[in-house]
């Protein structure tokens, strides 16, 4: 099937299109500080068009979307490109999901195994995506000495993990903006200590009335030129007429992408 | 002697054109928006009207089983789907495809793979040959051309258009408007039915549709088909009429762990001779499962009350294209497996195989698809039909495909 190559895609977005809080400006543990910068991207719902391209050494593939959310419990991804995958639609409405395909008009129930795939071998794991919560539940957090990055001043946290947590890192450092909450840098190493891949946010702007980083890239330290990144083309937070009544099969057989002017 | 003559006759085709003036203005008319206007305008996503569609080239081999002489033939095909928003609740559809055929097949066989292609099954006649000769043929045929209205829950949909209940990846007992022919894995569009179809969405996962075609014999298929969620499982239920016969099913789709489980039922009887008739039974389920690192396998089985429990005999390869789901098998029972890996994120190898383990014969496919840009793909596949005379697959031989396929 290879429709399996953009299961692992629809998953990716889940870490970018969840809902946020308001920020408190009392003094934080650094554990609250990962917890709102993890929340910076939630909303009650959400709309965005967004862009992801895997490089590799001597080739290089993109995937365009739109995407809606509600909460974390409805997802709707609409392809545009490629040509090749144009129309076709994923739904997750609460626990389960479905892909619809428009040439053969045909509505797939997409089984567990299958949504855990990656994207045509991205950077992104699926615990960087699915279990992306868990660098606030699953380790110790510890502030080091603050840092400047990226022009912005930044809490530096260590996170190590909880004995009994099942994660794949030995350990993770953050870079977090002060001013803004949000996460600039992420270095993950194994359990050796060796860092193994690093996730890098930039270019921020405000998007959906926030200052956000519209994008993001996750590098391979261990495999020369490897690189995914994402490239947030609009985002937009509490959109009108986004309720549950909007996630359904009817929605996903007749969605049609949404026209934005982008300046 | 009719190899001979066969022979003699390949280089006829020049003199037998028979065109018809207005036939071939018009079909010239639609080469010349596929080549010409498309490839500006599919880009228009957000645009009231949306073309796409791919052109490929397709090349075949076939290596007989009765016979040492192979024989092969190519393809030039088009496809473009225009899809026309006038408002926000009609849509139109227009689905086109533009088939050029050409080889040394088509002359062994002539007329009647040329027939095969342009054989219509629909009420309306939509198949325009442009030209032919002895070896080769070009036509158009339109597969798609419905107006679809929606009225808050209620859909209508009118005109030639794919209705698709099959649930399971490979055999679809429930697909009693198009049936899947899982060989023919270069049309996956399928061809359409002119049908009526209304959907009442009675809630986000679940609906009711009813549905009536006439095929161009005039023969109606019209049924009901009933779809839910529960349990974290989609389910439906079928129940209606298939060319005279009366016809009931049921299907789902879950999951057991992380493997995806589904599975299709339907029983067909006689609408005439309901009652001193032995209907038939054809169930087919199915599982699959994803590995971590893409390895992926897929196995179904399916069961015909009808099928043959010795040697199942021969199909004729070019009557494949229009199974029914009461001859998705001739076997009594059949199992497939499949097993696929990207060996790169560019490079996929797939392995199928189908058995009629009570006739011994089998069904080999190898193939590897290459990611070649961001648009185009080139794939190669082979078909290895196996087994003694007189046996489903027996008498195939070997098929040998590729496909360069741009997509737009």
């Amino acid at each position: 099937m290879k429709r399996i190559i953009q299961k692992g895609t629809f998953i990716l977005l889940i870490i970018f299109l969840l809902p946020a809080t308001i920020l408190g400006q009392k003094s934080l543990t650094a554990k609250e500080v990962v917890q709102k910068s993890f929340n910076r991207f939630l909303g009650k719902s959400s709309f965005s068009i967004m862009e992801m391209k895997i490089e590799r050494p001597t080739w290089s593939r993109s995937v365009t979307m739109q995407n809606w959310s509600l909460g974390t419990q409805y997802y709707i991804t609409y392809i545009t490109a490629p040509a090749r995958d144009n129309g076709e639609v994923f739904l997750k409405y609460k626990k389960d999901m479905w892909n619809y395909i428009p040439a053969i008009n045909r509505l797939i129930k997409i089984p567990p195994s299958m949504m855990m795939q990656s994207w045509m071998g991205s950077d992104f794991t699926n615990n960087d995506l699915m279990k992306q919560n868990s660098i606030v539940t699953d380790y110790t957090h510890k502030f080091n000495k603050s840092e400047k990055y990226g022009g912005y001043t930044c809490y530096v946290i260590t996170l190590k993990p909880l004995p009994e947590a099942a994660v794949v890192w030995g350990s993770i450092k953050i870079w977090i903006a002060k001013s803004n909450l949000n996460a600039l840098k992420t270095e993950f190493f194994d359990t050796h200590g060796n860092l193994i891949k690093t996730e890098k946010a930039s270019r921020l702007k405000i998007m959906g009335g926030r200052l956000l980083p519209s994008f993001l890239e996750m590098i391979s330290n261990t495999k020369k030129g490897h690189r995914t990144v994402i490239n947030i083309i609009y985002q937009e937070f509490n959109v009108k007429g986004i309720n549950a009544g909007f996630f359904s099969i009817q929605r996903i057989k007749s969605l049609r992408p949404r026209t934005i002017r982008i300046k | 002697m009719n190899k001979q003559k066969n022979k003699n006759n390949i280089y006829l085709p020049l003199m037998h054109r028979k065109l018809k003036a207005n036939k071939f203005i018009r079909n010239i008319f639609l080469f010349s928006i596929i080549f010409i206007v498309s490839p500006n305008l599919h880009a228009q996503q957000n645009s009231q009207v949306t073309f796409h569609g791919f052109l490929e080239y397709t090349n075949t081999t076939w290596a007989p089983a009765a016979s040492n002489q192979w024989v092969g033939f190519s393809g030039i095909h088009n496809r473009i789907d225009i899809h026309w928003y006038p408002g926000n609740n009609i849509t139109f559809h227009l689905g086109l495809r533009n088939n050029i055929e050409f080889g040394s097949m088509l002359a062994k066989f002539y007329p009647i793979y040329n027939n095969y292609l342009t054989r219509q099954n629909g009420w309306m006649d939509l198949t325009f040959k442009l030209t032919e000769g002895r070896s080769y043929i070009l036509y158009s045929n339109i597969d798609r051309m419905n107006f679809k209205w929606t009225i808050k829950n209620l859909e209508i949909s009118i005109g030639r258009q794919r209705i698709n209940w099959g649930i399971n990846l490979i055999w679809n007992p429930n697909d009693i408007f198009n049936t899947y022919n899982y060989f023919n894995f270069d049309y996956i569009e399928r061809p359409g039915s002119d049908a009526v179809l209304l959907q009442y969405y009675t809630g986000a996962l679940s609906s009711i549709q009813v549905a009536a075609k006439l095929d161009k014999n005039k023969q109606l298929t019209a049924a009901v088909n009933y779809k839910f969620n529960a349990l974290n499982y989609d389910f439906q239920i079928i129940g209606g009429i298939m060319n005279k016969n009366i016809v009931a099913g049921i299907g789902w789709a879950g999951q057991i762990g992380g493997a995806g489980f589904t599975g299709e039922g339907s029983y067909f009887n006689s609408a005439e001779h309901f009652s001193d008739s032995t209907g038939q039974l054809i169930f087919s389920i199915g599982a699959n499962y994803t590995f971590k690192k893409g390895l992926y396998l897929n196995t179904s089985f399916i069961y015909n009350s009808k099928g043959a429990t010795g040697n199942a005999g021969f199909r004729n390869l070019f009557e494949m294209g229009s199974l029914s789901p009461k001859t998705l098998t001739l076997a009594r029972t059949e199992i497939f497996g499949e097993i696929s890996y990207p060996f790169t994120p560019l490079i996929k190898g797939d392995f199928s195989t189908i058995l009629n383990p009570w006739d011994g014969s089998a069904f080999l496919g190898p193939s590897l698809t290459f990611n070649l840009t961001e648009n185009m793909e080139l794939y190669v596949m082979g078909q290895l039909f196996t087994g003694k005379k007189g046996t489903e697959y027996g008498q195939f031989g070997q098929m040998y495909y590729m496909r360069l396929k741009w997509s737009f």
